[in-house]
């Protein structure tokens, strides 16, 4: 057989195979089982939302107990008294005190309540302190604490004044306003 | 009830992908014609190639948002699909059986005027997948494909995942194997036919 006559052949019954499988359907039951798996996907898809829903429904709860309860505690800590600071021998009149201001207190200035048993202050049994005010003036009402603190005696010289300490290191008393910015200093001359 | 031709293949799959259930519908009942023939080609066994077509078609259900119609076309796409459930199933099982022949008696005594030639075409056709059958399968693919699918080169070779130089040399190469395979089998023709079994090993 020519090679010619063999490809002949060969397509000729490609063609008839071609022609006999193109008659070829699939059995119905496949569609009926391919939908069926659509159905059963479909109403997978459609609890597991309500699913969903449920697990975040519980979840905006939990976390709404939890705003609520941070919320309360806040307040509540907000509205316990804070005793103000022990009101400073300062003169809030700004037009008469000048940026550096070095005011003589006595020393029996009234002790906040409790303040016996607290460390006493760096003026408070020294018969003179000085206050130098810095930074912006204390507004009327402004809330303000008072920070003791140990500086070195040199930085208190840079700031001109001369503290009648026998050690190198000095306590101070800080007066701090809402910012957090210092306002004052005390110290014991 | 839709006339399916009237909608575009990438609609259907939009709609598909929104969960638009007839349109699925329309998807399987324009596709799974081809899916299924290719898939018995290809394996010989009507049972396996159901359960391609039921693969194939549970991928596209699960993965109609992935498909990308600038990459292929939707048959193409199914051919490639098709062909990945095709080489996964020989793989695990490494048997196929032949496809179910009720008649094994291809010479009837008596047999007269056209009925000679119904008989000699079925015999040719039962040879010819008995042929297509033993060809190794990157072979048997391009000819169910080109030459029994009327896939384009092009077509083929996407779903190929290869060249269409590649295509066109292993449909010259799997022509040559089956011509030489129907006439070893016509030299044996007056053996009686038998049912087989083969495990491709």
């Amino acid at each position: 057989m020519s090679a010619r006559s063999s490809d002949q052949a060969l397509t000729r019954a490609l063609r008839a195979l071609a022609d006999a499988e193109a008659r070829v359907e699939t059995p119905a039951h496949v569609e009926t089982a391919i939908m069926a798996l659509w159905d059963a996907r479909h109403d997978q898809a459609q609890t597991a939302p309500t699913r969903r829903r449920i697990v975040r429904g519980a979840a905006a709860i939990a976390a709404g107990v939890t705003i609520v309860g941070s919320v309360a505690l806040q307040r509540d800590l907000a509205d316990r008294p804070i005793a103000p600071p022990r009101s400073p021998a300062i003169s809030f009149d700004r037009a008469a005190s000048p940026r550096v201001a070095p005011a003589i207190s006595d020393a029996a200035d009234t002790p906040a309540p409790g303040a016996a048993d607290r460390h006493p202050s760096p003026g408070a049994n020294d018969a003179r302190s000085a206050l130098v005010v810095m930074g912006d003036p204390i507004a009327t009402g402004e809330i303000v604490h008072i920070v003791r603190m140990r500086v070195m005696r040199s930085a208190l010289t840079e700031l001109g004044i001369a503290a009648n300490a026998s050690t190198e290191m000095v306590d101070v008393d800080v007066l701090v306003g809402e910012d957090g910015v210092a306002r004052g200093l005390r110290v014991s001359l | 009830m839709r006339h399916e031709g009237e909608v575009s293949d990438d609609d259907l799959m939009r709609r598909t992908a929104a969960g638009d259930r007839d349109a699925f519908a329309a998807v399987y009942r324009k596709h799974h014609s081809v899916v299924f023939r290719f898939a018995r080609l290809m394996t010989g066994s009507n049972e396996t190639a159901e359960d391609i077509v039921q693969e194939v078609f549970l991928g596209l259900m699960r993965g109609a948002s992935r498909y990308d119609p600038a990459r292929a076309s939707l048959t193409t796409y199914l051919y490639g699909s098709a062909r990945h459930q095709i080489r996964r199933r020989l793989l695990r099982d490494r048997l196929f059986v032949s496809l179910d022949d009720s008649g094994s008696d291809l010479c009837p005594a008596h047999v007269v005027g056209s009925a000679v030639e119904e008989l000699s075409r079925e015999r040719d056709v039962r040879e010819m997948r008995r042929a297509i059958l033993a060809l190794p399968s990157k072979y048997r693919e391009v000819i169910v494909l080109c030459d029994l699918q009327d896939v384009s080169y092009a077509d083929a070779a996407s779903a190929l995942s290869c060249a269409i130089g590649t295509v066109r040399s292993r449909l010259h190469r799997a022509r040559q194997l089956l011509t030489q395979k129907l006439q070893r089998s016509r030299a044996c023709a007056l053996v009686p036919a038998r049912p087989t079994v083969r495990c491709e090993v």
